[in-house]
């Protein structure tokens, strides 16, 4: 029998979204910095207004929702899944407010394109967009990609029932031997690679001849965007902006390097360099490039769209690479898609649709859920072959040695199908308004994917319902279906549920 | 006699102005919509685009990069560096100087890594960058006053309530 939900439950969770909103004000404090930094008088006002805004949305859930009730699952999930909700529009508001954006719709798209690490952009006059806004776009990328509920566990941890939350969060896997050590980690880790990579990609800027100050304001915002697997640039032709292979080989770096299981990372930095060789997630995303790095180059051959070699690797793999880790980077524009032709299309929605490794910043279906489903295929086939006597037991390497249960086909089985429909479900949509299906599911997959790039569908001029589905797709695609799932039952609970 | 000198003078400088005028034009001008849609049309030809230097130029040796933009998109432009020295661009403060580029566009270029881009042989700035109209809006100042009120007396409020976060 379905229970209504008790007040109590109600102000548990108002509770902790209280908490979530101070945390995300907070936040905007560094953009403000910036502001400051760069005299931008409305940004530093916006900023303000925004920061009072959360605080006091944030104050009043705790003033009047204080509970020492403790979590439980279903409530961490909900939980989770209104954080990015609510993160979403208190994110929304200063980008609204900084009138690039011709309605609070496509600033929550865009706030929510952020968070998400996708790359979509409704933004209108980028190029004159001030430096504390477009501070803010790429510091919602880095929230998103390390996750609102980890940060919250490194900095607001005050019981052990938040840590029901993470797995919420698209996390399943510790790093350390709890959890909240597990997310500081990932905090610390995505701190020292923000570090390294903004140097170095100021480094290239001064290089490439940008001036000092917008060397190291396009080294920080490039590296949130590029390891957070996000997308999104300062200037509105991306990366091609730069005109610089420098540029393409060193977001690449940091593109794959988001897109690494975190775990792995850590096992390989301090004890067994081999594993780099053998996990069963690096394997995949390996085969994977290379199989639909094949396609596309197939498909680009045919075309004999590019002159040379190397313009052919510049625009096929970069495209292909920022497709498959989730970024949306790229280094061609939106309609020069239309012109390749429909395999190479095909190629890159694969890529999008798989994504990177898990316990990464990176989206869509993930390379251990496609090695897994390899391997039970694998089994499968191997009992139809030997011996009705012999026993088969498929094993797989994932930091360690795990003989493969029904269990594990069951759980990435599921998270697969919910990925192709919401893929489909996104291209039927864009169908619904009339653009062609390839373009229709190439946008779909990048969206639910949280990958970024785009076929030129998304504009402020598209329909506000695809907008919205969009939305959907992009929150649904980042938190993995779990916590919203528990989220619409929650609500329906509350329809139908029984005292 | 020098009456009849000064009418040749005017008239061949005003064939020299009609010439230039007939040399300019004979390059189509288009938008970076037209370029980038219909990129086979315009391939290797001499264009002519109109739009605003946004970002920065990138000096690069003797060459620079200015990325100029229409009603559409940017393109990036390969000028000598010559070309770009007195060019301003657009950024938040201020709007980028209007230019009007001649060059050869290239849908991929085999210099640039297949770059779609335009390789400038004259730059011409037709209005020059201005400062953009930033006001602060007095609404916004009211209403970060009243929110501002009212987050104090909610922290008044916790703290008269002891309410640990």
């Amino acid at each position: 029998m379905l229970l209504k939900p008790q007040l109590e439950d109600l102000k548990v969770i108002l509770y902790h979204i209280g908490k979530i909103s101070i945390l995300l004000g907070l936040f905007m404090f560094l953009p403000l910095f910036v502001g400051i930094l760069y005299s931008e008088t409305q940004a530093i006002l916006d900023f303000s207004i925004s920061i009072v805004f959360s605080f006091i949305f944030g104050f009043f859930l705790i003033l009047f929702f204080k509970t020492e009730t403790e979590i439980h699952f279903n409530h961490a999930m909900v939980i989770v899944s209104l954080s990015w909700i609510l993160a979403m529009f208190l994110g929304a508001i200063p980008l609204y407010l900084s009138g690039h954006f011709s309605s609070f719709l496509d600033s929550c798209f865009e706030a929510m394109s952020g968070f998400a690490t996708t790359g979509l952009t409704l933004a209108q006059d980028l190029d004159h967009l001030a430096n504390s806004y477009n501070f803010w776009r790429h510091l919602t990328m880095f929230i998103g990609g390390i996750g609102i509920i980890v940060i919250a566990l490194s900095f607001l941890i005050t019981s052990s029932a938040y840590i029901r939350m993470y797995i919420g969060e698209a996390r399943d896997e510790k790093i350390l031997p709890n959890i909240v050590s597990t997310a500081r980690f990932i905090l610390y880790i995505s701190i020292v690679y923000f570090i390294v990579g903004t140097l170095s990609l100021t480094i290239v800027g001064l290089i490439e001849g940008l001036t000092l100050k917008s060397a190291i304001l396009n080294g920080a915002c490039l590296f949130m965007a590029a390891f957070n697997t996000g997308g999104f640039t300062i200037y509105s032709q991306n990366i091609l902006y730069y005109h610089s292979i420098l540029f393409e080989i060193l977001t690449c770096v940091f593109m794959l390097l988001g897109a690494i299981n975190f775990k792995l990372q850590y096992t390989i930095l301090v004890s067994e360099k081999k594993e780099l060789f053998r996990d069963i997630e690096i394997k995949t995303l390996f085969f994977s490039i290379i199989i639909t790095f094949t396609i596309l180059g197939i498909a680009l051959r045919l075309d004999n769209l590019y002159p040379n070699s190397l313009s052919f690797f510049r625009k096929g793999f970069y495209q292909l690479i920022s497709a498959h880790t989730g970024t949306g980077y790229s280094n061609i524009y939106s309609p020069q898609f239309l012109s390749w032709n429909n395999l190479a299309i095909f190629g890159i929605i694969v890529a999008m649709a798989i994504g990177g490794c898990s316990c990464s910043t990176t989206g869509a279906i993930k390379t251990i859920r496609i090695g897994l489903l390899y391997k039970g295929l694998a089994e499968d086939i191997k009992k139809i072959i030997l011996p009705e006597s012999s026993i088969v037991n498929e094993r797989f390497h994932h930091i360690n040695d795990i003989i493969l249960e029904d269990k594990h086909l069951r759980s990435a089985s599921v998270i697969i199908i919910c990925y192709i429909a919401l893929y489909f479900f996104g291209a039927i949509v864009g169908m619904f308004f009339g653009y062609p299906f390839l373009n229709s599911l190439f946008e779909s997959t990048s969206a639910a994917g949280n990958v970024g790039l785009s076929c030129g569908i998304t504009s402020p001029d598209m329909p506000s319902f695809l907008k919205i589905t969009y939305i959907i797709q992009m929150w649904a695609g980042r938190l993995e279906f779990i916590s919203v799932f528990t989220l619409f039952g929650f609500i329906w609970s509350i329809i139908k549920g029984k005292r | 006699m020098v009456n009849n000198k000064g009418k040749k003078i005017k008239l061949f400088l005003f064939f020299i102005v009609l010439i230039n005028y007939f040399i300019f034009f004979s390059f189509a001008q288009v938008s970076s919509k037209d370029l980038i849609e219909n990129p086979d049309k315009y391939d290797q030809k001499e264009i002519v685009y109109k739009g605003e230097a946004i970002g920065e130029v990138m000096v690069r040796k003797d060459y620079s990069w200015v990325n100029v933009k229409d009603n559409y998109y940017a393109i990036g432009v390969w000028a000598k560096k010559e070309l770009t020295k007195d060019i301003i661009t657009g950024d938040y403060t201020k709007t980028g100087d209007i230019l009007e580029i001649k060059g050869v566009f290239n849908k991929s270029c085999i210099l640039h890594g297949g770059d779609l881009d335009i390789h400038a042989n004259e730059i011409k700035i037709l209005e020059r960058s201005k400062k953009r109209k930033i006001e602060l809006d007095i609404k916004k100042i009211k209403v970060l006053i009243i929110l501002s009120l009212v987050f104090i007396l909610e922290v008044l409020f916790l703290w008269k309530k002891k309410l640990k976060i």
